[in-house]
């Protein structure tokens, strides 16, 4: 079928268009305009904004812990009775919920960012039943043994690279995260804090050592995305100078910065922290090589849901309602720790400002992504209110209002003038993001592309503008209109597939067969335990 | 103006949920929209007048008369007003009421009470597991509120519960008062193992079966407390008030957790 | 899987309630984790680092035990004896600790001594100090042994001890349990003891309890799926059909066989040693037997088709 979207706004930042015009799209994929074809089908987007699908680089969608987080707080996931007539859709907190309430903001790939490979099989069958959006997920290594133990013997570079291209391929990865690397080894050996240069006691390795040999096995690996990293100290006063030094740390090499914000504290002399957010973006200035995705903050509950057992543990004691859940797992495990983001406590209304400071002094939209870390800082439904915010100062102005002055006064965030074009909005949310993990095929409108697309209708009220699409096309289909279901589609699943070196496949064999009683077969994530045809592999760089 | 009264037309061939009939809601609705009140829980979708007779005109006082064990959910939420029922209810009657009056006059299912922050709950007859315990995944059981049980209850009566008074006429189950937060509950007689796993609060008792070993016996002493406790008691249930003497033998604990409650052996 | 997600399907196409066939540890388990959280490891974990294992009440002869009390722990300083504690059992190897009060209450009483209060006992120091020098130990129990207030008292036990050490808990719950419990948490946002009959789930531990809800006289109709199991002697008061990979034929009004995940077929399982999901080929393929899931989507089309008229 040919449709031709015409009459709207086409804004696609990766080929320099903003104005009126046509987008063409012929099955799946998005076509240059054909010489004397009619179209099937038009959509009139007068009066709209076209984009291409956005991307989310950074939520917690599936995996055990988001499992868990369910049954830790089922009083949070109440239904209203509402439409019975979408299977399972408007089941609060349920994987069919996921992909409708992103499908309706124009969303159409999300990354699930915590893959641990132990239960990779899991995480990627629950990932298959999130509807409507393509989806990938995120490789942790960084604290399993087999890593580690392989560091400490001083294997050479090498070994490190296969082994992670092996991790990779074994658990259908898209890239490559590490979560305070070494950090929930460390606990498990009865370690409080974790910062870069402190040791995994029977390891005998520094988290820089283990970051170090990640990133150059990421690079030799030639995997897309950068080495996505969860620095240590997350949320500590003074983070933002672990984040920096993490950042020299890279010495030019590819990094993504998971949730900034959580990082972007100075301590104050009074006590609680001010914002480091222009320091931040300084040294984000100077080093080109840094991109980093915000993490923002949402007033309001929710849970936090962390591999960094460490830090959650610490936390503990902030858990509103008064319950924690610590898992010791194979490598990393988990930490859930249901949080309520207060408007009248300073620290949080700073980390709320914190976070919109980092959008509004970025050197750069192509490097400061928009994530909540949902559900960290707060649901991914906030998009299009931080949206609003980012482009409205007057709106900003109000919601400061709002907030206590003592937090306001330790910020710079009501001096900013600066209001985001839907442009910038594009490329924080579309064009940025599939550079980022290596997408040449969305996040633009150019031939070839994938027919993801969103309309959306232009109006003063940007919240409204980005909650609900007027349309939205996955695959060249119409999925969403007017914000409800049009039709449900199933999306892929993103995947790299590295070449596994046939001598550490052996090893891991063994390795596997000492730790877990069980081998390889017992790992893999195969084809055939999915009821179709889910996953759509990547290349890696040459 | 006479009480808005519900007559039960015939048994109830499934569980109902009746937590939106209570004052708040029914001021806003006609007598039409009050009949067409959805009140089942299956694909049927049964509604209010399908079983029931409306009668009375005052949304503030609630009568239901006829009751059932699938009556669930009787006064949830109740903010202020009186709802009797003349029979039984089921599960979480009275679920995080925060006022008001619930009085039913036979027996009552699981859960009544839990998270009840203010109001009164009298049950004439028995109630089952978890009267003012906490449902899964609820914060508390009773707190708050008055939680009055003519009759037996069932086990783990008083389940976390973290405020409140609440009084059981006859036998609990076994584990009442299981990680009691705070509050005070009084029965005439308990099950085995009181107070497991409480943290602060009292547990009141004629007799009692088996107490674990972390609680600790701390001697007989003469409390003034009890002519307070005594006092509020008796507004609610005499014989209990006068099974509260002086002097109770006291057991300290449990030392498991945090070992601040209580258990005050009336015999 | 594939028989889970369509038994779901079904649920929701007919508006029934879900339950698991053995849940009740599970549900000890979770009430206790919905009510105040919890610390736990895996298996894998346990006999890598357990330099201490405390295995109570049954748990001291389950089969995940044998794997995590194997060989001394590699990841503790070379030399380090692994120590193993049964409370209330006995094993080969591991010391026996009495529990005459009762798992529940002795376990009370090893909290009341790590806080050294006055109804410690002086028999349990040993045990006590042990506990509190682990570099990280490691409880292995069966929740439907000990039930709610029993895991609650373990899980207040590794709060107790993590402030000052590292302790964890790992709960010995059927596999199958696991699967359920984890494929009703992604596709209803809950816990598998739910109801559909007002279109959208709702959890409710008690009022879906299947075996209440069949003896209350609620349920009208039974469908069981279980590849091993037969349905219980509650499940005979009503009209019910089970799908059982190797039925006798009387187990229901209508029987069918189908194939069993892992054995006629191939299918994704919950593995009890490695705490996760994983794929296993079918040891003995066989192609006469139906996937359960492919009987339960045809009702699922039938039970779609007949609502789609007003009856």
């Amino acid at each position: 079928m040919l449709t031709l979207i015409r009459g709207g706004r086409v804004i696609d930042p990766a080929h320099g268009r903003d104005g009126i015009g046509e987008v063409w799209v012929e099955g799946d994929r998005i076509i240059a305009a054909p010489e004397s074809r009619t179209p099937d089908h038009v959509i009139d987007a007068t009066g709209m904004v076209v984009m291409a699908g956005a991307i989310d680089v950074h939520s917690h969608i599936a995996g055990g812990n988001v499992i868990l987080s369910r049954l830790l707080l089922p009083e949070l996931h109440v239904n209203e009775l509402g439409d019975p007539n979408r299977p399972f859709g408007s089941a609060c907190g349920s994987a069919a919920q996921t992909g409708r309430l992103y499908a309706r903001m124009g969303y159409t790939t999300v990354i699930e960012p915590a893959l641990p490979p132990s239960a990779a099989l899991a995480t990627h069958l629950e990932l298959e039943d999130v509807p409507f959006i393509d989806r990938g997920a995120l490789t942790v290594m960084g604290n399993d043994d087999q890593l580690l133990a392989l560091l400490r013997a001083g294997e050479s570079r090498t070994a490190v690279r296969d082994l992670t291209a092996q991790t990779l391929a074994l658990s259908r990865g898209l890239g490559l995260k590490v979560i305070n690397a070494g950090g929930a080894a460390a606990f498990k050996e009865n370690v409080r804090t974790f910062d870069l240069d402190d040791e995994v006691p029977s390891y005998g390795l520094t988290s820089r050592r283990i970051l170090t040999a990640l990133l150059d096995a990421h690079e030799a690996v030639g995997v897309p995305h950068p080495l996505h990293v969860h620095c240590n100290n997350l949320g500590a006063p003074g983070a933002f100078e672990t984040m920096i030094e993490t950042m020299r740390t890279a010495e030019g090499r590819p990094i993504h910065f998971a949730h900034a914000q959580f990082y972007a504290y100075a301590a104050h002399t009074a006590g609680g922290i001010s914002s480091a957010a222009e320091t931040l973006c300084a040294a984000l200035a100077a080093h080109p090589n840094v991109t980093l995705d915000v993490g923002q903050v949402v007033f309001g509950q929710t849970c936090t849901i962390s591999l960094d057992i460490l830090r959650q543990f610490s936390a503990r004691g902030a858990a509103d309602p008064k319950k924690w859940i610590i898992v010791d797992g194979d490598a990393e495990g988990g930490g859930l720790v249901p949080f309520n983001y207060k408007r009248g406590s300073v620290f949080n209304a700073l980390q709320f400002m914190i976070g919109l400071e980092l959008f509004l002094l970025s050197p750069d939209p192509w490097r400061v992504l928009l994530t909540t870390d949902h559900p960290n800082g707060g649901p991914f439904t906030a998009y299009p209110r931080l949206i609003h915010l980012l482009m409205d100062k007057e709106e900003r102005t109000r919601e400061l209002a709002n907030l206590p002055s003592k937090a306001v006064a330790r910020c710079g965030l009501s001096a900013i003038a600066r209001e985001f074009t839907l442009a910038e909005v594009a490329i924080m949310t579309r064009a940025a993001p599939a550079r980022l993990l290596g997408l040449a095929d969305r996040g633009h409108l150019a031939p070839g592309a994938k027919a993801d697309i969103a309309i959306y209708r232009d109006q003063a009220d940007r919240t409204a503008m980005f909650s609900i699409a007027a349309l939205v096309l996955k695959d060249g289909e119409t999925i969403v209109r007017e914000g409800a279901v049009a039709a449900v589609h199933r999306g892929r699943t993103l995947t790299l597939a590295p070449q596994a070196d046939a001598a550490m496949t052996r090893r891991t064999e063994t390795y596997l067969q000492d730790r877990f009683g069980r081998g390889l077969d017992s790992f893999r994530v195969p084809e055939a335990a999915f009821a179709r045809d889910v996953f759509a592999p990547q290349p890696c760089r040459v | 103006m006479t009480a808005l009264t519900f007559t039960l037309k015939a048994p109830p061939p499934e569980r109902l949920d009746l937590s939106s009939l209570v004052p708040a809601r029914l001021q806003r609705l006609s007598r039409a929209e009050i009949e067409r009140l959805p009140v089942g829980t299956s694909r049927r979708a049964l509604k209010l007048a399908d079983l029931f007779a409306v009668s009375g005109a005052d949304p503030v006082e609630l009568r239901f008369e006829g009751g059932s064990e699938r009556f669930d959910q009787v006064g949830a939420h109740l903010a202020d007003g009186r709802i009797l029922v003349d029979g039984d209810v089921g599960q979480r009657c009275g679920l995080d009421m925060a006022g008001g009056d619930i009085e039913v006059r036979g027996d009552a299912g699981p859960f009544i009470g839990a998270g009840a922050t203010g109001g009164t709950l009298v049950v004439h007859g028995n109630a089952a597991e978890k009267a003012g315990g906490a449902v899964h995944g609820g914060r508390y059981g009773l707190a708050g509120a008055t939680l009055v049980i003519r009759g037996d209850a069932g086990p783990r009566a008083g389940d976390r519960m973290r405020r409140g008074l609440m009084l059981v006429g006859g036998a609990t189950g076994d584990h009442a008062g299981s990680r009691m937060i705070a509050g005070t509950l009084i029965a005439r007689s308990v099950g085995a193992e009181p107070g497991l796993g409480m943290r602060r609060g009292t547990i009141a008792v004629g007799t009692h079966g088996t107490l674990v070993p972390t609680f600790m016996p701390s001697g007989a002493g003469d409390l003034i407390f009890m002519r307070l406790l005594r006092r509020a008691v008796g507004k609610h249930h005499l014989d209990l008030a006068k099974m509260l003497p002086d002097d109770p033998f006291r057991f300290v604990g449990d030392q498991a957790a945090l070992g601040k409650g209580e258990i005050l052996v009336c015999g | 899987m594939e028989a889970l997600r369509a038994a779901f399907r079904l649920a929701q196409a007919s508006g029934a309630a879900l339950d698991g066939s053995d849940l009740d540890g599970a549900y000890s388990e979770l009430s206790v984790l919905a009510a105040s959280g919890a610390m736990a490891t895996t298996p894998a974990e346990a006999r890598a680092r357990a330099d201490l294992l405390l295995l109570v009440g049954r748990a001291t002869d389950h089969a995940v035990t044998d794997f995590t009390c194997a060989g001394t722990p590699p990841r503790q300083a070379a030399g380090t004896e692994r120590r193993v504690i049964a409370l209330g059992g006995i094993r080969a190897g591991a010391e026996a600790m009495p529990a005459p009060a009762g798992l529940v209450p002795t376990l009370g009483l090893l909290r009341a001594a790590l806080a050294s209060r006055p109804s410690a006992r002086p028999e349990h120091a040993d045990v006590a100090r042990a506990l509190k020098g682990a570099r990280f130990g490691v409880v292995l129990y069966d929740p439907a042994e000990l039930g709610e207030m029993g895991v609650d008292m373990v899980l207040g036990l590794m709060r107790d001890l993590n402030a000052t050490t590292r302790f964890s808990s790992c709960a010995l719950v059927e596999p199958a349990a696991r699967l359920v419990v984890a494929v009703s948490a992604w596709t209803l946002g809950q816990a598998p003891r739910s109801g559909l009959g007002r279109g959208v789930p709702e959890h409710d531990p008690w009022r879906f309890n299947a075996e209440r809800q069949v003896c209350s006289g609620e349920a009208d109709t039974l469908v069981w799926v279980h590849p091993s199991v037969p349905p219980p002697a509650w499940t005979r008061s009503l009209p019910a059909l089970a799908l059982l990979a190797d039925p006798r034929g009387d187990e229901a009004d209508i029987v069918v066989a189908v194939a069993a995940p892992g054995r006629d077929s191939a299918g994704t399982l919950w593995d009890a040693e490695r705490a996760t999901m994983t794929f296993r080929p079918a040891t003995a393929p066989r192609t006469d037997r139906p996937a359960a899931a492919v009987i339960l989507d045809a009702l699922t089309e039938r039970v779609t088709m007949e609502r789609g008229h007003p009856c």
